[in-house]
């Protein structure tokens, strides 16, 4: 198990938000603000998974956008190994991106379908001028043979893969610069059961091998669950939960992450009453945000406060963050969970 | 031991019908390839195999109908048909050849430029919109009256009109790319933006853009004819098929193959073209959709 | 419980003539689901779960696909006999089918009015006013607040949980005896589909309706179904009551899936390692050239010679519970929770 709290992080997130503006007339005047991720912090140790897992629309896949600054930050800091990303120009910035790899839930849109696997993987040396071209056939090689591919599929293109196949090629790629963090949106959402199992092993192995850091970005709880250290369980483009993965799952704290987990299908569902807790309605727009707490139109527990005032991350139990009323806790400061003043 | 497997397991077409549905699902690119390349093909041996000087006048042998020395006739200076429709299927090759590719490149760049930079966009849009509200005749001859004439400048003349197509379909296929993951990819390892315009957006347009050339291609033959047509393309003394139309118009109640022969080659290679570009694009959709 | 099935399969072989050959996509399948009863029918991509219940009702395209053989019972009749306009009558009334992907289900350019109101019209004969006032109770009947308003809006308006409940309202209009759920619930969010699942547990309740549901979901299914029929490679090689195929399955494919699904899986050691998931090490065989005797047998910890040459027949091991495997059950596996 990672060493958390003695080392320093290797990734710091500070209210990080992404707005975009929508129905904006032609001079720029109105519009509304689409807040998909809003204000989010958290932060990742060395050789650490942290599972950003939430449903659809909730902002998780711009938040690694915009960590990796696929889309720029519309506010907040993003720190990798004490380097400030949010604030770089173009040139730092191109420099910082070997550090920092991303791996892409689309096994069939991921690879550009014009060229070689091989191509592909040396694409990352090209950009940063890395290697003779001898030494970079033999990394490429050597990447190949480390997620489990054949020498002899070098040459093939994306097309004659499988999915899973894809996907090794792409962490392949991720590899190439020897990056600290590796970003994973929804890796092996689109893989098959079977498959699915050789990535998240594959990726497991690697994390030691190399003492990587991962965000892992899913809507899959199980997945989430068995690869990552801490999770983080966002909602409306907010962290409502954050805590250590089995905490997460055996005392959730938010009324939220108490229902995602009921909703999950199982057997016990079907044996016992067929009426358990089920969410009710539908997640509102995202252009029109509640007032208070986001969650309280479909909260079971919802009371006055929350309509009325937005909570915030606060400490329920060691290094256990929640952000609602009737948790309780302490006020915190989720980038380093240290006690917030005031 | 599974009984079923037998009878399922023979094919269901014999050999020959493969050979067949393979045929007629391939049918617009065998018939278009094969007459175009036969096209082509008359047209550079021409200078070898015409059997009389294009541009040599016999007048004692003026409007003499398809026979046995004339397989097209003679026009009213008693030059051979054949020879003169020939020889301007290479005029009507290279210009349709000529346009093609330089309004495709003119095209891709324009629509590269306006789909990657969005400052870029609005202004070359509305300046493509501009010409294309021009009739391309009207701006070839606008032009042809303003230059001297010449073979080039014909090619300038078809070519300007046309870019405004291929620049609106690179356009919109470079803005679907641009969206793809595996641009975001690039750009998370580190590909700047000219790598990423070469190796990443630019061979994926390709395919539409081929497809593009061999209409532009067509529309190109045609509008050479019209400008020959209309007295304002290649000078007279070079037969084109628009020139010799051109000269046999005042004859066609009396002599109706010197329009004839050249303007049913005109339509043949129109039609050729068009078919290889339709064959084209199909084989290339097919192969996108089924790995898909 | 001796009622005659809902619907029964029997045998059923389904090919698709491809440029490589004739790809057997399912090869002797048989199933049946009982009056009120949920039949789960799990597998991974291309193991030919979908064509199964796409021949059904024969919606395969031909060509390049082909019924090979085999009967499809609804009540007696053979569907696989019927002509095309009696195939009409029964598809959509008697037997009916939900799609994965609701955004492409449904025709953008009609309203839902509309969509729900032409089953109603085609086989109830009801009138254009009677069969949207049939709409409105059937958006009723599925959880859909204001009914009026919805029937004027068109799917791009509703969200993804809203037109699957349009769909569900769509196939269950004329109360059919047997619905067919393919993957229904995998584009959703896990709320929603926790929501979805409900529904269609509610409705079966008061209706009778057989549900057939198919997914590559072991969740799903230890919660909907009461039986539960594994395919590989476009055959059945295990079937079985829901709590025993979760709690000792007996075909090693079956207990590779669950050995790798993280949900069923051991997940951590008593020291907090993570315990890697079981991988199935290959890839599916190609259907135009399946290898001879066990399908499985190129990628089975437990294949010998018999296995390579002789095809397992399924046989019940236990009551009620079946196996194609000449190995069956002597998978070491771990106990899961469901």
């Amino acid at each position: 198990m990672p060493e958390t709290v003695a080392a320093a992080p290797l990734l710091v997130v500070d209210r990080l938000s992404k707005h975009y503006i929508v129905g904006r007339h032609l001079f720029g005047g109105g519009g509304m603000a689409l807040r998909a991720v809003d204000g989010i912090s958290f932060h990742i140790g060395r050789g650490e998974t942290f599972g950003l897992v939430g449903e659809s629309g909730c902002g998780k896949s711009t938040a690694g956008k915009a960590i990796l600054r696929l889309t720029e930050p519309t506010a907040g800091t993003v720190r990798l190994d004490g380097v400030e990303i949010t604030a770089l120009s173009r040139r730092p910035l191109h420099q910082q991106r070997r550090n920092m790899q991303a791996i892409f839930q689309d096994p069939y849109a991921s690879l550009n379908p014009k060229m070689t696997a091989a191509a592909i993987v040396n694409e990352p040396f090209i950009n940063y001028r890395l290697h003779s071209p001898r030494e970079r056939a033999e990394r490429v090689a050597a990447l190949f043979a480390r997620v489990g591919l054949r020498p002899d599929q070098m040459q093939r293109y994306p097309h004659e893969f499988s999915g899973g196949q894809r996907q090794r090629l792409g962490i392949a790629r991720a590899l190439a610069l020897e990056p600290k963090l590796v970003i994973g949106d929804e890796p092996v959402s689109a893989l098959d059961l079977s498959v699915q199992a050789q990535v998240i092993n594959l990726m497991v192995r690697l994390q030691e091998e190399l003492d990587l850091s991962y965000l892992f970005i899913a809507h899959d709880l199980a997945v989430v669950r068995h690869i990552s250290d801490r999770i983080g369980v966002m909602y409306m483009g907010r962290i409502v939960e954050m805590a250590a993965a089995e905490t997460v799952f055996a005392t959730p704290a938010h009324p939220y992450t108490r229902m995602l987990l009921a909703s999950v299908p199982s057997a016990g569902a079907r044996r016992g009453s067929r009426r358990r807790p089920v969410l009710r309605g539908e997640p509102p727009s995202p252009l029109a945000p509640p007032a208070g707490c986001p969650f309280h139109p479909r909260c079971p527990d919802a009371v006055a406060r929350c309509r009325a005032e937005v909570p915030l991350l606060r400490q329920v139990g060691g290094g256990h963050l929640a952000a609602c009323h009737l948790a309780g806790g302490d006020a915190v400061d989720a980038t380093s969970g240290a006690r917030a003043t005031g | 031991m599974s009984g079923a497997a037998a009878a399922p397991t023979e094919l269901a077409f014999s050999r020959r019908r493969r050979r067949l549905r393979f045929a007629s699902r391939h049918l617009t690119i065998l018939v278009g390839g094969t007459l175009l390349v036969l096209l082509i093909a008359l047209a550079l041996a021409a200078p070898a195999i015409t059997p009389y000087d294009p541009i040599a006048l016999d007048v004692t042998h003026r409007l003499r109908p398809p026979n046995a020395q004339h397989w097209f006739g003679t026009d009213n200076y008693g030059r051979d048909i054949l020879s003169r429709t020939l020889y301007g299927g290479r005029i009507s090759l290279f210009v349709g050849i000529a346009a093609a590719l330089a309004s495709s490149v003119t095209g891709t760049a324009i629509g590269l430029a306006a789909g990657v930079f969005r400052w870029a966009d609005a202004a070359l849009m509305r300046v493509m919109d501009g010409l294309m509200a021009i009739p391309s005749i009207l701006l070839a001859v606008a032009m042809m009256t303003l230059v001297r004439p010449g073979v080039l400048i014909v090619i300038v003349a078809i070519t300007i009109p046309e870019v405004p197509r291929v620049a609106r379909l690179v356009r919109s296929v470079v803005l679907v790319i641009r969206e793809q993951t595996y641009v975001q990819a690039a750009t998370s390892i580190g590909t700047r933006l000219p790598r990423l315009l070469l190796h990443h957006i630019l061979p994926n347009t390709l395919t539409p853009i081929i497809v593009q050339a061999t209409y532009v291609c067509a529309s190109a033959v045609l509008l050479e004819a019209y400008l020959g047509f209309l007295g304002v393309g290649i000078p007279p003394e070079i037969p084109s098929w628009g020139n010799i139309i051109s000269d046999g118009r005042t004859y066609v109640q009396l002599a109706i193959w010197i329009v004839l022969f050249p303007g049913a080659f005109l339509g043949l290679m129109v039609v050729a073209i068009n078919m290889l570009g339709d064959g084209v694009r199909d084989l290339l959709d097919q192969r996108l959709a089924s790995r898909f | 419980m001796n009622a005659p099935p809902a619907l029964e399969i029997q045998d059923l072989t389904t090919c698709f003539d491809t440029h490589d050959g004739v790809a057997v996509a399912v090869d002797g399948m048989s199933y049946s689901v009982g009056r009120q009863e949920t039949l789960g029918i799990v597998g991974e991509s291309g193991c030919g779960k979908s064509v199964t219940a796409l021949s059904a009702l024969r919606l395969i395209p031909t060509p390049p696909g082909r019924i090979a053989g085999g009967r499809v019972l609804l009540e007696g009749r053979d569907l696989l006999r019927l002509s095309e306009a009696e195939m009409r009558q029964v598809r959509g009334n008697a037997i009916s089918m939900i799609f994965q992907d609701p955004m492409t289900s449904l025709n953008p350019v009609l309203t839902i009015g509309q969509q729900i109101a032409e089953i109603g019209m085609l086989h109830q004969g009801l009138s254009r006013k009677a069969a949207l006032d049939r709409a409105a109770e059937m958006l009723r009947t599925v959880h859909i607040a204001d009914q009026r308003r919805r029937l004027e809006e068109y799917p791009h308006q509703l969200s993804g949980g809203m037109r699957q409940r349009v769909m569900i309202a769509i196939a269950l209009t004329c109360m059919p005896k047997v619905l067919i759920a393919d993957e229904p619930t995998t584009a959703l969010d896990v709320t929603i589909q926790a929501q979805i699942l409900d529904l269609l547990n509610e409705l079966q309740e008061k209706t009778g309706t057989a549900i057939v549901m198919i997914t590559h979901d072991l969740a799903v299914v230890s919660e909907m179904a009461q039986r539960v029929v594994v395919m590989y490679a476009g055959q059945k090689i295990e079937e079985a009551p829901v709590d025993a195929l979760f709690e000792a399955p007996l075909h090693p494919y079956t207990c590779g899936l669950l050995a790798a699904s993280p949900r069923f899986a051991e997940g951590r050691a008593e020291d907090g390692r993570r315990v890697p998931l079981a991988e199935i090490p290959g890839t599916v065989p190609r259907l135009t050239a399946p290898p001879p005797g066990c399908r499985f047998a190129p990628r089975c910890p437990l294949a010998e010679d018999r296995c390579r040459a002789e095809r397992p027949a399924l046989s019940e091991h236990r009551p009620g519970h079946w196996a194609a495997c000449w190995h069956a059950g002597e998978m070491p596996v771990a106990a899961h929770h469901a």
